[in-house]
């Protein structure tokens, strides 16, 4: 350990003293939101997810902006009116070339939407994973769903929240968007391996070559909204 | 029991995982975190939230890779993310002033020249900002290159070049008033 290090090592440890973190872990640890079973296991399975959903909303007849309608026709009981009623947000961070903008917000008394744009390498296909919504208190919102449109490079999506543990609906609110973003180089042809001739596998041999992937964040948005609410259809 | 065992544990639902890596990383987090905010209080709960992230969020991390990387990261984020909320309640509050000087017990002079070594190193410390303190720990606590950093913090590394650059100058403008007492 170089001085510089050993001194402030030597620093924390005097101010801080023992540390014994695990009686309040182990108190708050069970609380943890535990992933519905039909939620995908893996990162493959969040790309199949996406590439369905995707086909799903651009072959539909009303696949169109603003995304809330999107979503809430996932569900035809919930409000679509709820494209006009959103809170407008300029939340954005950039990691590596990949930028995650929040747009803007809805919340009535179920269920909180936040529209969020992801935009990064062309030839990329990306996709949101992991996100988890909490309030100023750490207080835990479960992730319901999401919809959206995805494109090379750029992913529209809306991501659905159960409000149900929102204490005082009234109240203004901070949010802090927790979320990681996968990108997938989209390989559009099959590469050849330049060693390979047509006499070792009778039809040209083709290299399938691994997929490219990249893992970006965690992004972390802190979101404000001013304190009314919309009541729930 | 390694990290990744204890990850595997953690996935699987098991808390036992999660107590491993407390019992093994929490001195570390919770000495990263200090010396990014100077407050005990908010150092110990930035390290257990970073704890609960990681049991909320096992998943994100890749098995065979370093945990210990991976996790101060996140150590070091939600402890500036606490500074954050703290600065939007307490706006008008100097940020020196917000802390206070460690209890010494200058029993022998040995133990109080080090103590006074220690309070020195705080002092100016607490004259950077918090970013040029996470850029401190960072690069010289937990031993990051300067690429890493950029990765981390998402900016170019000529930003962490010159917060590291601006941080180590500050400090020994701070430091060369206490003749002695620590060695850059």
């Amino acid at each position: 350990m170089n001085k510089i290090a050993q001194n402030l090592s030597e620093m924390a440890h005097e101010a801080v003293g023992p540390v014994d973190l695990w009686p309040g872990i182990e108190r708050r640890a069970p609380r943890r939101s535990r992933r519905a079973r039909w939620m995908p296991a893996s990162r493959l399975g969040w790309a199949a997810v996406v590439a369905l959903l995707a086909v799903l909303l651009t072959t539909a007849a009303y696949a169109a902006s603003p995304l809330f309608v999107d979503v809430y026709l996932i569900n035809p009981s919930w409000n679509p009116d709820a494209a006009s009623l959103g809170h407008s947000v300029d939340s954005s961070q950039t990691i590596d070339g990949v930028t995650v903008t929040v747009e803007q917000i809805y919340l009535d008394q179920e269920r909180i939407l936040i529209e969020t744009s992801v935009t990064g390498p062309q030839g990329m296909s990306l996709a949101h994973s992991g996100a988890e919504l909490y309030d100023g208190q750490g207080l835990l919102f479960p992730w319901i769903d999401g919809a959206g449109h995805v494109e090379l490079g750029k992913v529209t999506w809306v991501l659905a929240f159960d409000a149900t543990p929102l204490a005082d609906p009234l109240a203004e609110r901070e949010f802090e968007l927790l979320l990681n973003v996968n990108g997938i180089e989209v390989v559009e042809e099959a590469r050849v391996s330049p060693n390979s001739t047509e006499g070792e596998s009778g039809a040209g041999a083709v290299e399938l070559e691994p997929l490219s992937t990249s893992n970006y964040g965690p992004f972390r948005l802190e979101l404000r909204i001013p304190g009314t609410v919309t009541d729930a259809p | 029991m390694d990290d990744s065992q204890a990850i595997r544990l953690l996935r699987e639902g098991d808390i036992a995982g999660l107590e491993v890596l407390v019992q093994r990383y929490q001195e570390r987090a919770v000495h990263a975190a200090y010396l990014i905010c100077l407050d005990v209080e908010m150092a110990q709960d930035a390290a257990q939230e970073a704890f609960l992230r990681v049991y909320r969020r096992s998943e994100q991390f890749e098995l065979g890779r370093p945990f210990a990387p991976w996790f101060l990261r996140i150590v070091a984020n939600e402890t500036l993310m606490a500074l954050r909320k703290r600065k939007r309640l307490l706006p008008l509050v100097g940020e020196a002033a917000e802390t206070s000087l460690p209890d010494l017990s200058p029993s022998i002079e040995a133990t109080l020249l080090t103590a006074e070594s220690h309070a020195a190193l705080r002092q100016a410390l607490a004259m950077l900002s918090p970013k040029q303190r996470a850029a401190v720990v960072y690069r010289y606590y937990l031993g990051l290159s300067e690429a890493q950093m950029a990765d981390l913090l998402g900016c170019p590394r000529g930003t962490v070049k010159r917060r590291l650059y601006d941080a180590r100058q500050r400090l020994r403008q701070i430091l060369s008033d206490c003749a002695g007492t620590i060695i850059w």
